[in-house]
């Protein structure tokens, strides 16, 4: 992978664990996107409006009451329909990896495969939007 | 105690801050070449890695910790050795 493959992109990161957060910064910044991370749905959302990411890495799964990272893919889609959403989930959650693709999720990351992962789901994600698709 | 469900999300939280915390720790060490870095520089890089280092400890014994917590509900319900459920009196 190009060390600076997101250069000109910006990705947001939602997760409810700031370790998470911060890993996922220093990851996705050393290849060159600008990374803005959230630990709630409402900043996402905010973020989102104020900022139009190119790319949303969304976890379903928020300690947060109330709200989920697939209410959050709802909001997403009609704020900014164009950002790639990449929905980040666990692998019994297969019900609502399915409701997050009706709803237009772009792509999935499993948690238990993240860093495994995350190099080959980003490639595509960047890929993709180059091309002006998401 | 939380539900077997919520434990095993927890354990999963756990490996994947491992899994993160050790991907960016060979980013940080990836084709670095400690001879052209400043001694500044080469003890900027130890103190990221071992704070880096020192956090995936932590991951891992409290992923240690969550695996003890989910031991009583397998060996309460199924042989352990015959890998069947257990007959409940």
């Amino acid at each position: 992978m190009s060390d600076q493959i997101g250069k000109g992109l910006k990705i947001l990161i939602l997760d409810d664990d700031k370790d998470i957060c911060s890993f996922s910064k220093e990851y996705f910044e050393r290849r060159g996107f600008d990374v803005q991370t959230t630990l709630t749905g409402k900043s996402a959302i905010n973020l989102t409006k104020k900022t139009k990411p190119d790319i949303a890495l969304l976890d379903i799964h928020l300690a947060q009451a109330g709200m989920t990272g697939i209410d959050v893919l709802k909001s997403i889609r009609e704020i900014h329909p164009d950002c790639y959403c990449i929905m980040v989930t666990r692998d019994d959650q297969k019900s609502i990896e399915a409701e997050a693709k009706e709803l237009g999720a772009s792509d999935y990351l499993t948690k238990i495969n993240t860093a495994k992962n995350l190099d080959k789901v980003i490639s595509k994600a960047v890929k993709k939007i180059r091309k002006g698709g998401k | 105690m939380a539900s077997v469900r919520n434990k095993f999300h927890e354990l999963g939280n756990w490996h994947n801050k491992i899994s993160l915390g050790a991907l960016v720790t060979k980013d940080a060490l990836k084709d670095k070449d400690v001879s052209q870095l400043s001694s500044e520089d080469i003890k900027k890089l130890f103190e990221k890695v071992l704070k880096t280092l020192g956090q995936i400890d932590e991951f891992i014994i409290a992923a240690d910790k969550t695996v003890d917590d989910l031991k009583p509900y397998v060996y309460e319900n199924l042989d352990p050795d015959a890998e069947i459920p257990l007959k409940k009196e």
